[in-house]
């Protein structure tokens, strides 16, 4: 470029033009950036607060899988700390042993589900059980926990309909009111067309646990609106990461090598102990998994845009 | 560990009735655990008084062990403590506390008294016998209230547009046997455009309420004082003029059933506060005789009753067409059962 203008006069023009080129090309990367942003395909719920429940897995290894499921609860505790959401714990099943049975909790702050939605899914353990001295002796035990995630929308409003529910308390037998004097204050609501069922006992106040347990429902409901929208839309344009992220494992946490690596992208981790503290660890691997997905999401519909331009 | 304990505790396991004898087995158990080896958790201890209290035959076994353990531990309820307190040791203070709060459940004593506060819908308040312990059928009548305000606002809210300014109106509530507050604080916590009075028979229970106001700091909007329906003026009740709403949990249980109720119930709170005669009206009837003298027009009476009530109640007021007042709804309770009179007055004098 620019081979011809050689004179004295024309070097200096030269020299500016160069100038102007490297501002431009920054420019026109910005641009790209900005570009690629706008045509990924945005995520409906991205910005939506959260619904997230971990259930243990069962495996003869008995409390390893609880264990690890409270350690993963934890995690996320802390990944809503480090991102300044609000975590509020739905329920809480612990087990004897100090495992977690079950747990669920509302997330909310800014585009919470853009981030956890792609933890949902089974995590793997694998790891020598602490309790024993001989633990050289002892095998490597594997176990699972599954993420659910749930985005929960106030937009789109989940109609339950009262006469749909069946809402269980202790107080169910006997006169009530003034005559009985009892604490129990749990919640259990079972929604009849669905057999969805929700349970809350955070509260002293029956009346506190009754509303979180309707406002765990309509999340559950909304998502399987969200589900059958997915299911139908899969028809068209298959997410592949998307169904495969609620349901396949996903990540597995080796405490023996001390790594953690994601199946997704094949990512790993060294350090689980700092992983699991939820901090930057945690949030460069979210990162990577959003990176890959919105790479992913833009080819598609890339590819959707030039069959549709060749079809037409 | 602790369970393997229990069985040298074979004196608790006998019928626990008499407290004189209660009183020797608590000493057994401190004993146990003082001399209890490695420590404590919150679980441990939740099991522990479960089986204490199972083997003396307290109702919510495991319901009381677990409110006793995590209020201790600074929690509401067992579910919302997280795994690691639940598996941190407790302090050997901690559990002293414990046992000194369990000691006065195993003596019946309700939870609630235990504790010396309870919940009712987002407000944690006092509790100290014999004043009334909330109960969370009530939760809902507040709801009730709530609806009904909402409208009213909304439909002056309507005429504003075609008449006067748009100033939000002053909503004037009467309760009538406020108890520890609950109703009155609730809806002045939920209704910051209302103002409350609030009377109770029971000076214990004007104190209480007061104690409760200053704690959420709602005392500038309420009108406290110790007034009986059933022999004061009602004169005195119109501090402020004619009032909007009348509610009230008055003592609605039918003289015959007193004998039935709990130990927790007969032995500590204020049966004034539950016994509503022969009927369950003696109250109810007051209240409404009252209400044409203190309600504004068209101004409301929410009432929690018996489920039996709603029928008596609207064949009362068929017999007594002098009172203006018309029975315009009744809803029930989370269990479905009548609970809750929604009383109108239909005439102005």
């Amino acid at each position: 470029m620019c081979t011809e203008l050689n004179n004295k006069d024309e070097k200096q023009l030269r020299k500016l033009a160069f100038e102007e080129k490297k501002v431009i090309d920054q420019e026109i990367n910005t641009l790209y950036k900005k570009l690629f942003q706008i045509l990924v395909p945005k995520h409906k719920h991205d910005e939506c607060d959260v619904i997230l429940e971990l259930v243990s897995g069962r495996t003869t290894g008995g409390d390893i899988c609880q264990m690890f499921t409270k350690e993963i609860f934890e995690m996320y505790q802390n990944y809503a700390d480090h991102k300044s959401w609000t975590f509020e714990i739905l329920n809480y099943v612990p087990t004897d042993m100090g495992g977690l049975h079950h747990a669920a909790a509302c997330i909310s702050g800014d585009s919470v589900y853009r981030y956890l939605k792609f933890e949902g899914g089974t995590h793997r353990v694998q790891r020598i059980p602490e309790i024993g001295l001989s633990s050289r002796m002892q095998r490597i035990h594997t176990g699972t926990a599954s993420v659910v995630v749930l985005p929960q929308s106030e937009k789109v409003e989940v109609k339950v309909n009262p006469k749909d529910l069946r809402i269980d308390t202790f107080r169910a037998k006997g006169a009530g009111g003034q005559h009985v004097n009892k604490t129990d204050s749990a919640v259990r609501i079972v929604h009849l067309p669905t057999g969805v069922t929700v349970e809350c006992q955070q509260e002293r106040s029956q009346q506190l646990n009754k509303e979180k347990a309707l406002q765990t429902l309509s999340a559950k409901l909304y998502q399987q609106i969200i589900e059958r929208d997915r299911s139908q839309m899969q028809n068209t344009r298959k997410l592949q990461l998307e169904t495969r992220s609620q349901s396949e494992r996903i990540r597995t946490y080796n405490f023996i090598q001390d790594r953690v690596t994601d199946h997704r992208i094949s990512y790993q981790v060294r350090n689980i102990k700092e992983f699991l503290l939820g901090e930057e660890a945690l949030d460069e691997l979210i990162s990577r998994l959003l990176e890959s997905a919105e790479m992913e999401a833009l080819i598609k519909h890339v590819e959707n845009f030039k069959s549709f331009e060749e079809g037409g | 560990m602790i369970m393997g304990l229990l069985p040298h505790w074979g004196p608790v396991r006998v019928n626990p009735i008499k407290s004189a004898a209660l009183n020797s087995h608590q000493f057994l158990l401190r004993q146990n655990f003082s001399g209890k080896p490695g420590p404590v958790t919150a679980t441990d201890l939740v099991n522990y008084w479960q089986e204490v209290f199972e083997a003396n035959r307290i109702p919510e076994a495991q319901e009381s062990s677990e409110y006793i353990v995590s209020y201790v531990l600074g929690a509401k309820t067992f579910h919302s403590l997280s795994a690691s307190s639940m598996s941190t040791p407790l302090t050997a203070e901690q559990q002293e506390q414990v046992q000194q709060l369990s000691a006065k459940r195993l003596q019946r004593m309700p939870v609630q008294y235990v504790l010396g506060e309870w919940d009712f819908q987002d407000l944690t308040l006092k509790m100290r016998p014999p004043v009334f312990i909330p109960r969370p059928e009530t939760e809902d009548l507040i709801s009730l209230v709530l609806e009904e305000a909402s409208q009213k606002n909304k439909s002056c809210v309507d005429n504003a547009v075609h008449q006067c300014p748009p100033t939000t109106p002053l909503l004037v509530i009467l309760e009538i046997g406020c108890g520890s507050g609950a109703i009155a604080l609730s809806l002045l916590s939920k209704l910051p455009q209302s103002q409350v009075i609030a009377v109770d028979k029971e000076v214990a229970a004007v104190n209480l309420t007061r104690e409760n106001a200053q704690r959420f700091q709602l005392e500038h909007r309420l009108r406290l004082f110790h007034h009986d329906v059933l022999s004061s003026s009602w004169e005195q009740l119109l501090p402020w003029g004619p009032v909007d709403i009348i509610i009230s949990n008055p003592p609605y249980v039918f003289h015959e059933d007193m004998a039935h109720l709990a130990a927790e119930i007969l032995r500590y709170e204020h049966l004034d506060a539950l016994d509503g005669g022969n009927d369950g009206m003696r109250v109810i009837k007051r209240i409404l005789e009252l209400a044409p003298y203190i309600l504004k027009n068209y101004g409301s009476v929410f009432l929690e009753v018996d489920p039996r009530h709603p029928e008596m109640v609207e064949n009362w007021l068929q017999s007594r067409p002098d009172l203006f007042l018309s029975l315009c709804a009744t809803h029930k309770d989370f269990c479905g059962k009548p609970r809750f009179l929604h009383i109108q007055k239909t005439y102005s004098r």
